[in-house]
C-alpha cells in the first residue's frame, strides 16, 4: 500500500530544497559579483 | 569410485551450473561492451560494467561471494567502494577538479534551469510508487532523471542496494543517449524563432569569484541539505584545488589518476551486482522505462522554464540551453549547441549551456540529499 501522503511530502520537500538552495546560490553569486564590481573601480581610481 | 570422482570434478566446473539466465546476461554484458567500444556510449563506465556482468555470470566464479568469512575480489571492491560510500565521492572530487563554474557565475540565473531539470526526478519518483516500488526504491529510481551516474549509485547504495545494477546501467545508458533523447523534445517545445535567439556574450569572471564559489556554495548547500555532504564536499574540494591554483599536483591527481582508478572500481563493482537472479526481473524493465520518462520530463522542464523566464527578461535566453539542466556534463550542453547551430549556424550556445549544465549537477546533488534525508 503506497503512502501517498508521505510520498507527496518527500517530493514537495525535495523540489522546494532544490529551488531554495539553487536560488540562494544564484543570489550569493550575484552578491559577490556586485561587491567585487563595486570594489574594482575604486582600485582604478586609486591608481590614477 | 572413479565415477564418484568424475561427478565431483564435473560439479566443480562452471559449465555444469550454467543457466539460460546466465547466457542472457552474457548477451547483455557483451552488448554493453559493444556499445562502449563501437558506439562510444559512456565507454569509461559501460566497458568495465559490461565486463563485470560477463564474469559474474560465469557460474562458480569466486568473485561476488563470501567464503569462510572472507569476501571474494569483486565483493571487496563493492563492499568497501560502494557500500561504504567511498567511490562516488572520490569521483566527485575528480569532477570538481575538472569543472569550470565560470559560465554559471557569469550568468547566475541559468542555475534555475538546473533546478527545473530536476522535475523529472519527482515524476519518476511518483511513477515508481504507482508501479509498486517502495518509497526508498522510488527515490533511487527517480534520481536517474538527474542524469548523474555517481549520484544515482550513491543514493541507490543507501536506499535500495538490491536495485543498484539496473539503476546504474539505466543512468549511464541514458546519459550516453542524451544526443538521441533530447533533440526531438527540444524541437517539439520551441519555435524556430526561439531556437535562433542569440544570447549576449558572457562577462569575464574573476579568479576571486571562482575561488569563492566552492566555499560559499558548500556552506549554503550543506547547511540546508547536510545529507548531501559526502558528494558536495568532495565536489567543492576538487573545485577548490582547481581554482586555488596552488595545488596543481592535487588537482591533476584528482582529475586523472584518482578519477580513473575510482571509475575502474566503480564500473566493475556495479557490473558485478548484475547476476542473472538479481537483474532478470520485470522490475528491471520498469526501471529502464521510468528512467527514460524521468529524462524526458527533466529535459522538457528545463526548456519550459527557460521559455517562462523569457516572459520577464529583457535579454532573452535561448530556451535550448534549458535542456542542459539535466546534469550529463558536458554532453547535454553540447546537444544545446548542436541543436542551436542547426537553427542558426552562427549562434554558439555551448558556454551559455554550461551554466545550467553544472547547475544541474548541483541540483541533482540537492535532490539526492533530500531523498537521503526523508526517504530512508
Amino acid at each position: 500500500m503506497v503512502d501517498w501522503y508521505r510520498a507527496s511530502i518527500i517530493a514537495a520537500a525535495g523540489l522546494t530544497s532544490v529551488f531554495l538552495v539553487l536560488m540562494l546560490l544564484m543570489l550569493s553569486m550575484k552578491a559577490v559579483g556586485v561587491v567585487l564590481a563595486r570594489l574594482a573601480p575604486k582600485k582604478t581610481e586609486e591608481k590614477r | 569410485m572413479n565415477e564418484f570422482s568424475i561427478d565431483i570434478f564435473l560439479s566443480q566446473m562452471g559449465i555444469t551450473h550454467l543457466s539460460w539466465g546466465n547466457v542472457l546476461m552474457w548477451a547483455i554484458g557483451l552488448t554493453l561492451i559493444y556499445l562502449a567500444i563501437k558506439k562510444k556510449y559512456e565507454p569509461l563506465l559501460l566497458l568495465p560494467i559490461g565486463f563485470g556482468v560477463l564474469v559474474v555470470n560465469l557460474p562458480m566464479t569466486p568473485l561476488m561471494g563470501e567464503h569462510d568469512g572472507v569476501r571474494d575480489l569483486l565483493n571487496i571492491f563493492f563492499h568497501y567502494g560502494i557500500e561504504w560510500d567511498v567511490l562516488p565521492p572520490v569521483i566527485f572530487l575528480g569532477l570538481g577538479a575538472m569543472t569550470d563554474f565560470g559560465p554559471l557565475i557569469a550568468n547566475p540565473k541559468s542555475i534555475l534551469l538546473g533546478a527545473a531539470a530536476q522535475f523529472g526526478v519527482y515524476v519518476a519518483f511518483f511513477g515508481a510508487l504507482a508501479l509498486g516500488f517502495s518509497v526508498p526504491e522510488a527515490g533511487s529510481i527517480g534520481i536517474i532523471g538527474g542524469a548523474d551516474g555517481p549520484t544515482s549509485i550513491f543514493v541507490t547504495a543507501a536506499l535500495a542496494p538490491h536495485l543498484l545494477g539496473p539503476i546504474a546501467v539505466a543512468a549511464y545508458s541514458y546519459m550516453s543517449l542524451v544526443p538521441i533523447i533530447q533533440p526531438p523534445i527540444m524541437r517539439l517545445l520551441t519555435t524556430e524563432k526561439e531556437r535562433q535567439i542569440r544570447m549576449k556574450q558572457l562577462r569575464p569572471v574573476s579568479n576571486l569569484e571562482k575561488l569563492l564559489f566552492p566555499l560559499v556554495s558548500a556552506m549554503i548547500i550543506l547547511l540546508l541539505v547536510p545529507q548531501a555532504a559526502p558528494l558536495v564536499s568532495m565536489f567543492m574540494l576538487g573545485n577548490l584545488f582547481r581554482e586555488s591554483k596552488v595545488v596543481d599536483r592535487l588537482s591533476n591527481a584528482a582529475q586523472n589518476e584518482l578519477l580513473n582508478l575510482a571509475t575502474i572500481f566503480l564500473g566493475i563493482s556495479v557490473g558485478a551486482t548484475m547476476s542473472a537472479e538479481n537483474f532478470l526481473q520485470p522490475r528491471a524493465l520498469l526501471i529502464f522505462g521510468l528512467g527514460l520518462g524521468a529524462f524526458i520530463f527533466s529535459t522538457a522542464a528545463g526548456v519550459l522554464l527557460a521559455k517562462f523566464m523569457n516572459l520577464f527578461l529583457k535579454a532573452k535566453i535561448n530556451p535550448l540551453i534549458g535542456s542542459a539542466g539535466v546534469s550529463a556534463v558536458p554532453m547535454a550542453a553540447r546537444v544545446s549547441q548542436t541543436v542551436g547551430l542547426q537553427a542558426n549556424p552562427t549562434n554558439h550556445l555551448l558556454m551559455h549551456a554550461m551554466g545550467p549544465n553544472v547547475g544541474g549537477v548541483i541540483g541533482t546533488l540537492v535532490a539526492a540529499g533530500s531523498f537521503l534525508m526523508f526517504a530512508r
